[in-house]
């Protein structure tokens, strides 16, 4: 019986190419979309769960009030770890992270720098569960001068070698400050291979290097200096509350008085590993480069933006699934009735045309793994994740996709199993038409719902679109074209000589300007406080900081508006500021040439500095936020970027002259450099990707929808052959036949139009608002997707029906 | 066998009803080898899945070997039309997806025979066809009169009591239309009661009674 079935349900789908092809492809790729969103969105909500005992690790974060304003730190004194070790019967163990900065890897000639470089107790694997490919997680960072590296540095710089026990050398800029027997190029021992950092975790380590050289340091330790982030991994029971009242007393036993003396305030907090990716957006105090959070926090709204397009595309997939196979099974009504015929039952019938239709779902899904599994390396690599196809391997995973499989099979198949089941066999066998009528309207509803989920997807990738191409263009206030950057990486040797890299690069023909700044827009800009003499600005606020040489204005064609620009001639300019539009109306000047010759006071640096100059906003952090006030300052041991204008189409010379000159006066230092407006786009990566991955989910809702309709429209044909076939020979021309049987969908898309422009707009109009600067959804936002749906379906139904009225009319009366 | 009293089918076309069949009282014996005959229209197919069960009638009794099938429930009914009947179409009407085999083994599935009995009762009907040589062909792959060759003996495989023929030549020219009344014959004389709905005088006269059916009344019984 099953043997039966089964030969007949695989010698329709090979009768059907076409047809089976379509329905199982549409579904698989619904699902295959599915699976792959569903991946990412748990690798967010997987956040460092991984870990052993995840629930008892916590961050240690601080609240800290200076006279001139507040902030909030991930990284605290590295003394504070020390506290909380010593003398706290519920801790486990805590362990100190100090991210590298700039830091950079040699070995045998091959140098590069790396940005997921830190300094670690050697507690950090008891903390954290880091798997060792090779080495003792116990003693592995013991010692000083020992040091971890992932697998995929390994294979980097060791190839087949075993790299435990060999040398490495390394290099921190900013380690000067601290040990300066440590401040070059340091050649430290290797004592473990561990697994690469999955994606899933806010720490994402390659080189792990003992924290040793730098224990007991009474400078780093000072409870008043440093930044490391420490994590607290508690006793089971051990409430986190009361713990952290714990840590606040502590501090303040060590911290004595001399905090307050100077007018400040500090709070310790803990925040739960698990909550750190996306509840914690500390900032930290952006005065020195590598402060804040590890990496860019999660954002609930695109998890939530990608599960329900992840969901939408498979409800498109099951819609098309479901309306292709009804629409098809009116050919096989024939069938139906004659299994009747030759005695079978109603509830085999059912069970046999069920079963047909859970067994195609499930090749569906087969083919959607398959699918899957072929696309996760590529969206790995575009996304940055890891993602495999076995961490959907839980018991709740396997149970949704088991029973989606069996609703979207039972509802496909209900329409033969049920529906032509019931009609009298005498009336299927006739090939009588009116069998397909009721479930035209399960077939409408589909379609509708097909079209009006791929426009709404389309509406929101125009709006994506437009959004970005506002941020790329509307007046940023600057000039980004043809700039390379020369990154110094706070290379104290390179800055000190930036004049005379400068002058040796504007020398060659390709390049027509060059200026140097401590950043270039769209990079990590320093932060700081001023007053005034007589007292702090009001309201006190975390101030933005460039400095730059008189070149940088020009350059990037900022325009002064009022004042005058730094000049090389007067010395007195590296006691001067420039300020933009924004600062003079934070600090409460009528007009911007009001605000010149005021003075302001550094408070850290005990300095004071003239305002010179005024200059247009112009946005240096990009257009997601606000421009914030920023203050330009001409001090040349802050330079860290070399900003050069190439002449047009001359980019590959100076690349190559560039680099040689590089190599030529820092021949130890590796080369780098970058486009500005490539760096400058790179702050939008969230949202292109979004932008992109939405053209290609809407272009693939809407071929699925197609499919749909498509199915719809050869159903309707074929009910309706007889009449088409009526019309024919009572002398209709085919235009008219075509334009009175396209009237019914165009009226479906139309509807499917209504129902998602304003869902779609207020979609829309809630991303925006995660914007400083919106682009406006006007008619063409709407319109746009919409018509274009609505072109490309109906080009689908015309050619459909046409087909349809061009049919010799003898062939549909013959039968009659 | 068969024992109908007024037997009545009507359509409700708005308001009032369109007669198909009208009173037909009619008792068929076993063994009896009847033609139903008729101009188009007159109720001839009706009449006969009434018979067979494929369709209701809309007044009147009905039954068949005793049992009284308008008061049956879809399942004994199904269970008494499996058991004892076969049916044959004018356009055949087999399963274009399956193989002669297949579709001979189709209604045995149905009967829920096992597998070696079942091997053995299609090898057996496909002897006495004489259509061994084409047990893995598809329909599309036969001529007409293969065709109904193959549907009369799908109708018979399951030995029914009673044989339903709708218009079986209507779609075969007259040797092969012979052939299959020759069949007929033989099986009647076998002991299969046979109805067959015809056109054709040629073919009534190969049965042993003639029932004319005019506007849905029955006008004669011979």
């Amino acid at each position: 019986m099953i043997k039966n079935y089964l030969t007949v349900a695989i010698r329709n789908i090979l009768r059907h190419k076409g047809y089976a092809t379509i329905n199982i492809a549409g579904l698989a790729l619904g699902i295959a979309c599915c699976i792959i969103l569903a991946l990412f969105v748990r690798n967010e909500l997987t956040y460092d769960r991984y870990h052993e005992g995840a629930e008892r690790i916590y961050r240690v974060a601080e609240h800290r009030k200076v006279p001139a304003g507040e902030f909030r730190s991930p990284q605290v004194s590295p003394a504070v770890a020390l506290a909380i070790k010593s003398g706290q019967p519920g801790v486990e163990n805590a362990v100190r992270i100090d991210r590298i900065f700039n830091g950079l890897i040699e070995r045998q000639g091959l140098s590069c720098y790396e940005d997921r470089m830190y300094y670690a107790d050697p507690e950090i694997f008891q903390v954290f569960s880091i798997p060792f490919v090779k080495g003792n997680p116990h003693s592995a960072l013991v010692e000083p001068l020992t040091v971890v590296i992932s697998e995929s540095i390994a294979a980097r710089f060791y190839g087949d070698e075993d790299p435990v026990g060999q040398t490495i050398l390394l290099k921190d800029p900013f380690m000067a400050r601290l040990n300066d027997e440590y401040s070059g190029l340091v050649e430290y021992r290797i004592t473990g291979v561990v697994e690469d950092a999955p994606s899933n975790t806010h720490f994402k380590y390659d080189v792990i290097v003992s924290l040793a050289i730098l224990a007991g340091n009474q400078q780093y330790e000072s409870w008043y200096g440093g930044g490391a982030y420490t994590y607290v991994k508690l006793r089971e029971g051990i409430d986190a509350i009361a713990f952290e009242e714990n840590i606040r007393r502590l501090a303040h036993e060590f911290e004595g008085s001399e905090l307050s003396a100077w007018g400040q305030e500090r709070d310790y907090y803990l925040q739960p590993l698990t909550g750190i990716h996306f509840d914690s957006k500390l900032t930290g105090f952006t005065m020195m480069p590598g402060r804040g959070e590890m990496e860019t926090p999660g954002n609930y709204v695109y998890l939530y933006i990608y599960s329900v397009i992840g969901l939408l595309i498979l409800v498109i997939g099951c819609m098309n699934f479901i309306n292709l196979s009804t629409a098809h099974s009116v050919r096989r009504a024939r069938e139906v009735g004659l299994r009747k015929v030759v005695g079978a039952g109603r509830f085999q019938l059912i069970g046999q045309y069920l079963g047909e239709s859970v067994t195609i779902t499930a090749i569906s899904l087969i083919m959607a793994l398959l699918l899957a599994e072929l696309a996760l390396p590529l969206f790995n690599e575009y996304a940055g994740t890891t993602l495999q196809l076995e961490q959907l391997l839980y018991p709740e995973s396997v149970m949704a996709v088991g029973g989606l499989v069996l609703f979207v099979g039972i509802v496909a198949g209900c329409y033969p199993a049920f529906v032509l089941a019931s009609i009298k066999p005498t009336l299927t066998l006739k090939g009588s038409s009116s069998a397909g009528t009721r479930g035209s309207f399960l077939l409408r509803t589909m379609v509708v719902g097909q079209f009006g989920i791929s426009m709404f997807l389309a509406i929101c990738t125009v709006t994506v679109h437009q959004q970005l191409e506002h941020m790329r263009s509307q007046g940023i206030g600057f000039d980004m074209e043809q700039k390379l950057v020369i990154p110094f990486r706070f290379d104290r040797h390179v800055r000190s000589r930036w004049e005379v890299l400068r002058s040796e690069l504007v020398a060659h023909h390709s390049i027509t300007g060059a200026a140097a700044s401590s950043s270039v827009p769209g990079r990590w800009t320093r932060s700081g406080f001023l007053s005034y003499e007589e007292g702090i600005l009001d309201p006190p606020k975390e101030l933005r900081f460039i400095s730059c040489d008189p070149n940088f204005l020009p350059l990037y064609e900022i325009e002064i508006v009022a004042g005058r620009p730094f000049s090389d001639s007067t010395d007195d300019d590296r006691r001067s500021f420039l300020i933009n539009e924004a600062a003079v109306s934070y600090l409460g000047y009528s007009s911007p040439e009001a605000a010149l010759g005021e003075r302001l006071w550094e408070s850290w640096l005990g300095r004071q500095k003239e305002i010179v100059g005024v200059t247009a906003n112009f946005h240096y952090a990009g257009l997601q936020h606000d421009v914030e006030p920023l203050f330009m300052e001409f001090s040349d041991s802050r330079f860290d970027a070399l900003t050069l204008m190439i002449a047009p189409g001359r980019i590959d010379e100076a690349l190559d002259y560039v680099e040689a000159k590089w190599s030529e006066l820092f021949p130890s230092t590796p080369f780098e450099a970058f486009f500005l407006d490539n760096a400058f786009d790179h702050q939008y990566r969230t949202e292109r990707q979004m932008g992109q991955l939405m053209s290609l989910l809407s272009g693939l809702g809407l071929t699925v929808a197609c499919l749909g309709l498509l199915g719809l429209v050869s159903f309707t044909a074929r009910q309706r052959a007889q009449e088409i076939a009526i019309r024919r020979v009572l002398g209709a021309p085919t235009s008219r036949i075509t334009l009175s049987m396209s009237v019914e969908s165009a009226v479906l898309i139309a509807l499917s139009g209504i129902v998602a422009c304003p869902l779609a707009y207020a979609a829309a109009s809630r991303w925006l608002e995660n914007f400083a600067h919106t682009t406006e959804i006007d008619v063409w936002t709407l319109g746009l997707p919409v018509g274009l749906a609505t072109i490309l379906s109906l080009t689908t139904v015309v050619v459909c029906v046409f087909r349809a009225a061009r049919a010799n009319p003898v062939e549909a009366l013959k039968y009659e | 066998m068969i024992e109908l009293r007024n037997i009545a089918k009507y359509y409700r076309t708005g308001s009032v009803n369109t007669y198909v069949l009208r009173r037909i009282t009619l008792d068929i014996r076993e063994g009896e080898f009847i033609s139903i005959m008729g101009p188009s229209g007159a109720g001839k197919s009706t009449l006969l899945n009434i018979v067979g069960m494929l369709d209701d009638a809309s007044e009147g009794e009905y039954s068949f070997l005793g049992e009284p099938v308008h008061q049956l429930n879809e399942k004994k009914r199904a269970s008494l039309y499996k058991e004892h009947m076969g049916f044959i179409f004018q356009s055949y009407h087999l399963i274009d997806e399956l193989t002669v085999y297949e579709n001979l083994e189709t209604p045995l599935l149905y009967k829920k025979i096992k597998g070696s009995q079942r091997k053995s009762m299609v090898c057996d009907t496909l002897d006495r066809f004489q259509i061994v040589g084409k047990k893995d062909l598809f329909p599309n792959q036969l001529s007409g009169g293969q065709q109904q060759l193959v549907g009369v003996a799908r109708a018979l495989i399951a030995n029914p009591k009673l044989l339903l023929a709708d218009e079986p030549t209507g779609n075969l020219h007259s040797a092969q239309g012979k052939e299959i009344m020759d069949l007929f014959k033989k099986l009647n004389e076998e002991g299969t009661t046979i109805i067959q709905a015809t056109h054709s005088e040629t073919n009534s006269a190969y049965s042993r009674r003639i029932i004319r059916l005019h506007d849905g009344w029955l006008e004669s019984d011979e």
